[in-house]
């Protein structure tokens, strides 16, 4: 086959592949930006992860926003115009007024059942043995207030069913319930709280833009209408869009200053643009083939896999530089054919090398960071594959210019620096560049929050921490999951955490709690407050109706109330309550791995004690705390640990590789600029007070495989040493400006990974001299 | 020219309502603690006659108000920002509502709002509507949300110098009326009292 005919087959083969991306991308990239979807499931426990699955996006969907205004009719008028612009909009479902709960239905639910139903202060008062009927009923009559909310003095003569009503009521947070609107006065301004949920998973670009739209659509109607309001607000979804905000813009400034910074290089070595089409051709057939791919394999595209793919142009367009530096070296004796085999054992090492380095990576068991070592492995081998057969047939002339002179400043660089490192000297300067990096290995620390992998975004933060200040509530996500053998198994184990977390409220250290214990409790609960109030009011019947009759009760009211107690023992199932429409705003705490998993959700509210919430379920059987980000981080944690004797590894593979090629001694000093860069970046971790994480680790773990490569190209070298210095240099330059950029990104993760490479790419450059020692 | 007096009038009778009632709330309130004597009757359809029960109040701007009954049983309620603490015959303190939002925490709002003479904190559960002259008036209070409205009617205040009469009519038909007298005026509480104001 001929080099033309060769080409023209790869291009073919490029081309059908760009038909089918066409066809692909014309459907929708199927892009996942949740960054937690680069992360492996959390929990060992498969209920557990269900239950996360399942609620999470029950809890990321809520929106809180507060409308606040110093007048307060003006204040509600705004919180109004926005629900009803943003719901005309559609995508998000919003809420200024609550709505009222019929005390019809509490009764129709409660009242048969109400002798099995106490407070817990009631149950200990009864408990306690100093409870009095003639003093209980009095205080119910004489107080002014006395119950003024509840049933008629007749069915509930001591209140005690009036008090457990009043425990049913959800929490206002600090705010107070005002004819359906949530509200607090403070600071000489009103403010409204409205709760909204968004129209699915706040992951999705759709839904994402569709509530997004919304939200602005009634803020811009409601601050038309009353422009002194202020609003403020919080949830998964702002900080999700704004996220996926930072890392577009990142992904375009990283791909913009990549491509420009790389073009206006090459074009300055070469004095030509075909390098540079090249170069793109070379890395753009590797980044479309590995897009191609991990889409018909995995079905989606990480967004970080993609953030990832742009910066891989500077790898992918090493090949291409050294290809053209060997036709720029080659003047006129140049044929393409030489070209290739000039440089395909340099190439060959280096693609090992890297290869080696990633294949490390694909084997963490992140489907995230896997699916970018899947991307990074196609996307080098068709890169590596395209400079052999595509480029040839398309730099079949020589270059005209004289090779001397084109690459005589490389050479005259590269000789004076090899002269600072030559011998001793460098081998002083090595030592003392470790010397120096021994304070700064000290002070490396490590950071496995999960929230690193988000952007940071100040202006939502301070939002969310203004609405919870005033308001008590929060869009947190921790909960506790309660399983059981049974139905009364999961109510009981529930009481006891209930118990605990409403210590928590009074201490302030929780705002609130939902259970369903709380609105149906165990059996086993029902019939003692039964037998309580059997042992303490009813016993003695007669006695009962004496005194009720003595405080002034009507007859047949007096007489009516033991009658009904001897009446009705049934207790409220959780079925009873599933069949009331009460339920409604809390069915997703019953069974929520199905019907057939006894289990249920506590959901928390306004955690300002997340220490002390976390305690409060330990000890207590089938009880977990829930708590996916702090699984997430203790998961990044684990696979830190894990990745830096994996890093010590991967330099050991690629020792092997090079070892096979160069025998020991050179094969160390090939391998020694990039370990001295590697140790040099993580002193500048240390020192810039960078902490170390999981992106690092894989910042240099590509680093690694990256960094060998400008030693073997030099080790193994073209005919001109000024045309393989110069492939060096344009390749270090190039990878930084590719990798070097996402330094500068908002999202910590990509920052501490550009850092951690770029760092390392650049001390392989400074050291790489070292690695030709013996070839003077 | 008839109609236009009678415009003016009607433009005038608001203003002037508001007027009065802060000249009465401003009145009421100078002092830092109030005590009375009070004697409560209170008509619920379930009693064959009207309960009466006798009692001190003791009222301070920053603390609240302690409803302190002497009989027919002893029992003191706390009415403070933190809601209702009852001290039963025993002696033993309760605290009725823990949980903001709950009945309790809204009815001891809801007798400090009445007994405290704050117009704001009045204002931000009532509707007042003042008639009568500064020496000899009635408020009316009706309630604004309908979460109150849904047990309460309507309360009403007279009197003086001081606060004398407090009627209130709940929705299930049961009235309360709250006759005050003896008041005297005093600069802070006794610590006995302030005691009687904590939670448990």
């Amino acid at each position: 086959m001929t080099l033309r005919a060769r080409s023209g087959l790869f291009l073919a083969a490029l081309a059908v592949a760009a038909a089918i991306f066409a066809g692909v991308a014309a459907r929708g990239v199927p892009l996942q930006t949740n960054v937690l979807a680069v992360l492996p499931a959390t929990e060992r426990d498969p209920v557990a992860e269900k239950v996360v699955a399942s609620l999470s996006t029950a809890i990321g969907s809520r929106v809180i926003l507060l409308f606040s205004h110093p007048d307060e009719a003006k204040a509600k008028a705004a919180a109004e115009r926005f629900v009803a612009a943003a719901g005309d909009a559609g995508g998000l479902r919003v809420t200024a007024r609550l709505p009222e709960a019929d005390p019809r239905m509490l009764h129709k639910l409660y009242a048969p059942n109400r002798f099995g139903l106490l407070s817990d202060a009631d149950r200990e008062a009864l408990a306690s043995g100093r409870w009095r009927v003639r003093d209980s009923v009095l205080q119910q009559i004489v107080s002014p207030v006395g119950g003024i909310a509840g049933l008629p003095l007749a069915q509930d003569p001591f209140g005690f069913f009036g008090r457990w009503m009043a425990s049913l009521l959800p929490s206002a947070g600090t705010m107070r319930l005002e004819d359906g609107y949530l509200v607090s006065r403070d600071g000489g301004r009103t403010r409204v709280l409205v709760l909204g949920e968004v129209d699915g998973d706040v992951y999705d670009n759709a839904v994402q833009a569709r509530a997004i739209a919304a939200y602005e659509r009634g803020a811009r109607a409601a601050l038309a209408a009353e422009p002194a309001a202020e609003i403020l607000r919080t949830g998964t979804v702002f900080f999700a869009s704004a996220g996926r905000a930072a890392a577009v813009s990142d992904m375009d400034r990283i791909a913009v200053g990549s491509v420009v910074g790389i073009a206006l290089l090459m074009f300055a070595a070469f004095r030509s643009l075909k390098p540079i089409v090249l170069g793109l051709l070379s890395a753009g057939a590797g980044i479309l083939a590995a897009t191609l791919v991990l889409l018909l394999v995995d079905g989606e595209l990480h967004l970080v896999t993609l953030a990832f793919g742009a910066s891989l142009i500077g790898e992918a367009i090493d090949y291409a530089i050294l290809f053209c530096a060997a036709h720029l070296a080659a003047g006129s004796r140049w044929t393409p054919q030489a070209g290739v085999a000039q440089v395909r054992p340099a190439l060959t090492v280096a693609v090992a090398t890297s290869l080696l380095a990633y294949g490390l990576l694909g084997l963490l068991p992140f489907p995230g960071v896997s699916q970018v070592a899947r991307f990074a492995f196609v996307g080098l081998i068709v890169a590596y594959l395209s400079v052999q057969w595509l480029l040839p047939g398309l730099m079949t002339r020589p270059s005209p210019r004289d090779p001397a002179a084109a690459t005589g400043w490389a050479a005259r660089l590269f000789e004076r620096w090899s002269g600072v490192l030559s011998g001793r000297r460098g081998a002083i300067v090595a030592a003392l560049a470790l010397l120096a990096c021994v304070p700064g290995w000290l002070a490396l620390a490590p950071n496995d929050d999960v929230r690193l992998l988000v952007p940071r975004q100040p202006e939502l933060q301070m939002q969310d921490a203004a609405i919870r200040s005033i308001t008590g509530f929060d869009a947190g996500s921790r909960f506790f999951l309660v399983r059981g053998a049974s139905e009364e198994d999961v109510l009981v184990r529930e009481t006891a955490l209930t118990r605990r977390l409403r210590e928590l409220e009074a201490a302030e250290a929780l705002a609130g709690h939902q259970a369903v214990s709380d609105f149906v409790p165990p059996r086993a609960v029902q019939q003692a407050n039964r037998a309580l109030l059997e042992k303490h009011v009813f016993a003695d019947r007669e006695a009962l109706t004496r005194t009720l009759l003595e405080v002034g009760l009507r007859a047949e009211a007096a007489k009516a109330l033991p009658a009904e107690f001897a009446g009705g023992a049934k207790p409220v199932t959780v079925a009873d309550w599933l069949a009331s429409p009460l339920s409604t705003p809390f069915r997703h705490l019953w069974a929520p791995a199905g019907e057939g998993v006894p289990a249920s959700v506590v959901l928390l509210i306004g955690e300002r004690d997340a220490a002390r919430v976390a305690q409060a379920g330990a000890g207590l059987d089938g009880v977990t705390l829930v708590d996916k980000a702090a699984s997430v981080s203790r998961l990044l944690g684990r696979y830190r640990a894990w990745a830096v004797p994996g890093l010590g590894a991967a330099a050991l593979m690629m020792l092997l590789v090079l070892l096979v090629r160069y025998g020991a001694r050179a094969a160390l000093a090939v391998l020694l600029p990039v370990l001295l860069a590697e140790a040099l970046s993580l002193a500048l971790f240390g020192y810039a007070g960078v902490p170390m994480t999981l992106f690092g680790v894989v910042g240099w773990t590509l680093g690694l495989g990256i960094g060998v490569n400008y030693a073997i190209f030099l080790r193994e070298g073209i005919d001109r040493p000024g045309a393989t210095a110069m492939a060096v240099m344009l390749s270090a330059c190039t990878t930084l400006l590719g990798f070097g950029l996402l330094a500068f990104s908002g999202v910590p993760a990509l920052r501490h990974f550009g850092l951690a490479l770029a760092s390392t790419i650049a001390g392989s450059l400074l050291f790489a001299p070292l690695s030709v020692f013996d070839k003077k | 020219m008839r109609a236009a007096l009678l415009s003016l009038l009607a433009l005038a009778a608001p203003a002037h309502a508001d007027e009065l009632l802060g000249a009465i709330l401003k009145r009421l309130a100078e002092p830092n603690v109030v005590r009375a004597q009070f004697v409560q009757e209170r008509t619920l359809a379930d009693l064959e006659r009207p309960s009466v029960s006798r009692g001190r109040v003791t009222v301070s701007r920053e603390q609240g108000v302690l409803w302190r009954i002497e009989s027919p049983v002893k029992m003191t309620l706390a009415f403070g920002p933190q809601g209702i603490v009852q001290t039963g015959a025993d002696g033993v303190r309760r605290r009725q509502a823990q949980r903001r939002g709950a009945v309790e925490t809204e009815t001891a709002r809801l007798m400090q709002a009445i007994l405290g003479a704050s117009e704001e904190s009045l204002r931000a559960t009532f509707d007042p509507q003042a008639a009568g002259s500064v020496e000899r008036w009635t408020i009316r209070l009706a309630p604004r949300a309908r979460e109150t409205a849904r047990y309460l009617r309507e309360v009403r205040l007279g009197g003086g110098s001081r606060l004398e009469t407090i009627e209130i009519e709940e929705t299930s038909g049961n009235f309360t009326v709250i006759r005050m007298r003896q008041v005297a005026v005093a600069d802070r509480l006794e610590a006995d009292e302030l005691e009687l104001f904590k939670a448990p």
